[in-house]
């Protein structure tokens, strides 16, 4: 048996059963993260911006994407809603929030990381999720990969305007 | 088997891989669903890839193969084993992938196993290549089906239109086409197949191969197309097809269907083999 030979079969006794015993211990599952609610920082952000948090509710038949309501309660004259659907994978729940509870919303945008966009930030949520990964594996703290999909109800309410900076709440 | 047979290292370096691949959304499946049912759904992993991956071994393992392992074969394995210590699927993929690019790369090894090697990089390349495009490109590949389905859909019943992944009747939402019905799911592993036929039968793939792949390609999309117009036309049909039945049965059509053309591509291949030996034993060509 050459040298070599024993080295690769001392390699693969070694770093085989470590390998994929790494892969069972390793809890976090990307596809649970479909669910992601609302949290109480972002409901006191908008509470701060005169917005009450009210309900959320389930928009497709799985429990992934409830859109959570929140009415305006600063302007007597303005009955409102604002809906907001975190999307933490990708953009497939882009245009359910043009529609959110069936009903075609007066504007929409998304905000991902305090920027706001009319469309879906696809490629800089890939490399944050990527990025993620790469500091899941170092054990450093991930970054927010969670892009949020707004929409009001009527013209009279307008989150656009918000200082979309979460971070700094 | 000698023990210093190379293509045996190979093989081992390609099934630890393998298992290193699988068996995250495996344990997934099973923790998920339970394991009578993560066994019925096969345990989340595509029996197109396990099949490739046995194929790749078998073409890859050569118990003739007089070469021991060299140094750069030392490097390479080690390479892919450190590889495989990052807990993520994708990686070991990714991996799986390099360690076909390096085996093709290799000028020693037999035709047969270039072909092996060379599945093995496609097989590997897969999946992070469709993580890419389904996260970067996921708004335009689920509105292709969303149109496709409205446009089969609206010759049944009326004002049908697409909004983005969206299928509305009027100003109702009938559907909405999530990630994992993309019809580009399916073709990716449907591709996948053919290629891997192709290529373990011929080292170069054939006019009459390519035309197999047009008609894997289209009827792909259109069997996705037809099953999302039925999930689309009523909510009873939506249960029934969207369940572990539905999706059984559609699978099985798929998996025949790919089946038949590649092997419908094959027979191709060995009458215009056939007919063009015919015409140099009767000296017209």
């Amino acid at each position: 048996m050459s040298k070599n030979t024993r080295i690769v079969i001392a390699l693969i006794l070694i770093l085989a059963p470590f390998s994929i015993a790494l892969k069972i211990s390793k809890p976090t599952w990307i596809h649970e993260q479909h669910e992601v609610p609302i949290t109480q920082e972002f409901k006191a952000f908008l509470a701060s911006s005169g917005l009450t948090y009210f309900d959320a509710y389930k928009t497709i038949n799985s429990d992934a994407y409830k859109v959570s309501l929140f009415q305006t309660t600063l302007a007597e004259d303005c009955f409102a809603m604002v809906y907001v659907i975190p999307m933490p994978i990708n953009a497939e729940a882009e245009f359910i929030i043009a529609r959110p509870l069936a009903v075609a919303a007066a504007d929409f945008f998304f905000v991902f990381n305090g920027a706001v966009s009319d469309r879906y930030p696809s490629l800089k949520q890939w490399a944050v999720l990527a990025a993620n990964r790469l500091r899941d594996l170092m054990n450093l703290p991930k970054h927010n990969a969670i892009v949020y999909g707004i929409a009001s109800s009527a013209p009279c309410v307008n989150p656009r305007g918000f200082a979309w900076d979460l971070s700094a709440q | 088997m000698g023990i210093d047979n190379r293509s045996f290292f190979y093989a081992v370096t390609i099934a630890i891989g393998a298992m290193n691949a699988v068996i995250k959304p495996a344990i997934h499946s099973i923790d998920h669903d339970g394991f009578w049912s993560a066994s019925f759904n096969l345990f989340n992993v595509h029996p197109v890839m396990v099949g490739v991956l046995l194929l790749c071994i078998a073409l890859i393992y050569d118990r003739r193969d007089v070469h021991g392992l060299s140094k750069k074969d030392l490097l390479a394995i080690t390479f892919t084993l450190v590889g495989l210590l990052i807990p993520s699927a994708t990686m070991s993929w990714l991996f799986i992938g390099l360690f076909g690019l390096y085996l093709a790369s290799r000028q020693s090894i037999t035709p047969v196993q270039r072909s092996g090697a060379v599945i093995l990089l496609v097989a590997g390349l897969r999946e992070p290549f469709m993580t890419f495009l389904l996260q970067v490109f996921n708004s335009e590949v689920l509105a292709l089906d969303a149109t496709f389905t409205a446009l089969l859909l609206s010759a049944f019943q009326d004002s049908v239109t697409a909004q983005g992944n969206m299928i509305l009747a009027g100003n109702t939402v009938r559907l909405v086409v999530l990630t994992s019905c993309s019809s580009l799911a399916n073709l990716s592993f449907a591709m996948l197949f053919w290629f891997a036929v192709s290529r373990a039968i011929s080292s170069s793939i054939s006019r009459e191969m390519l035309v197999a792949c047009g008609a894997i390609v289209v009827s792909m999309v259109a069997l996705n197309i037809v099953r999302l117009t039925m999930m689309a036309s009523s909510s009873a049909q939506y249960a029934i097809i969207h369940e572990s039945i539905g999706k059984t049965s559609f699978a099985i059509i798929m998996v025949t269907t790919v089946s038949l053309l590649t092997v419908w591509g094959l027979r191709n291949v060995e009458k215009h083999t056939d007919s063009h030996r015919a015409h140099i034993d009767s000296g017209t060509v």
